[in-house]
């Protein structure tokens, strides 16, 4: 019985581990050769389309585009967040795969929180009225 | 919640993965033998004249699209949270569910609305998916509002 449940969770972990891997994999490829300032496929923005107006994601799936092709400035002037959220992305991923129980303390401290809605008010702020 | 474990940023993740792909396996056998492959692309709309006429042919054409691809999911996501397992098949393969702050199965009410919010919020910006690591109760935006929590289960 012990030895069954083990083998079920160990399943459960490796099945949860793989569909992470495949999906990163997926993601990674998918906009590697896929430009959706080109292609037009990906997803959109409602805010942009109903207002005019760029939300702090606006832009972030080219600079994630450009990253990949190496193209830093260009990453940069489509959506500079695009570097910051690839950090927590990598580490959220990493996490995930390698930690058996990821508990992300750091990101839910009280002053990162604010740290961070701060940054992202204040980009999308600057970046509609620059 | 009272004494529950929650779920895990990871295994909500997984889990929206595995219902996206179920729903998006349902919406392809769907949409696709009625209309094509190509209203995925718009290929099937880019050699015709853009006057009134086509206009509305075209809008009359993704009335139906539309209806299926976004309102399909929601309807999908309400159902089975509103069953006795409280989750969507993804949430059930990844072993949690949604339950309200004292432990119960969400009202249907609140089930409508957290997945309204949670479609639509998606719908302005996908990065709010990453809202459930900034928190301290791994909850999202549409979590928030309806004050509930997703657990192991």
């Amino acid at each position: 019985m012990n030895n069954l449940l083990l083998t079920q969770a160990t399943s459960y972990v490796a099945l949860k581990k793989a569909l992470i891997a495949l999906t990163a994999i997926s993601v990674v490829l998918f906009y590697y050769f896929s430009d959706p300032a080109d292609s037009g496929i990906g997803m959109t923005c409602w805010i942009n389309s109903i207002t005019g107006w760029q939300c702090w994601g606006c832009g972030g799936q080219r600079a994630f585009h450009q990253l990949l092709h190496g193209n830093f400035r260009e990453a940069l002037q489509f959506n500079a967040l695009v570097f910051p959220v690839l950090i927590i992305l990598s580490y959220t991923l990493m996490a995930e795969l390698f930690h058996p129980r990821p508990s992300y303390i750091f990101l839910r401290k009280r002053n990162i929180q604010i740290i961070t809605l701060i940054l992202v008010i204040s980009f999308t702020l600057l970046r509609n009225l620059i | 919640m009272l004494n529950s474990t929650l779920a895990g940023f990871g295994n909500r993740f997984v889990a929206q993965i595995i219902d996206s792909l179920i729903v998006g396996f349902l919406m392809s056998v769907t949409i696709i033998p009625i209309f094509g492959i190509s209203i995925f692309t718009g290929g099937g709309f880019s050699g015709l004249e853009p006057d009134e006429a086509t206009g509305l042919i075209v809008a009359a054409t993704l009335v139906p699209v539309f209806i299926i691809g976004f309102v399909g999911p929601i309807i999908y996501e309400i159902v089975m949270l509103n069953s006795s397992k409280q989750a969507t098949l993804g949430k059930i393969i990844m072993k949690i569910r949604v339950e309200d702050e004292t432990g119960q199965k969400l009202t249907l009410g609140a089930v409508i609305g957290r997945t309204l919010i949670k479609y639509l919020s998606f719908q302005f910006c996908f990065l709010l998916w990453l809202w459930p690591l900034f928190n301290d109760k791994e909850q999202a935006l549409h979590d928030i509002v309806v004050k509930d929590f997703v657990v192991r289960g």
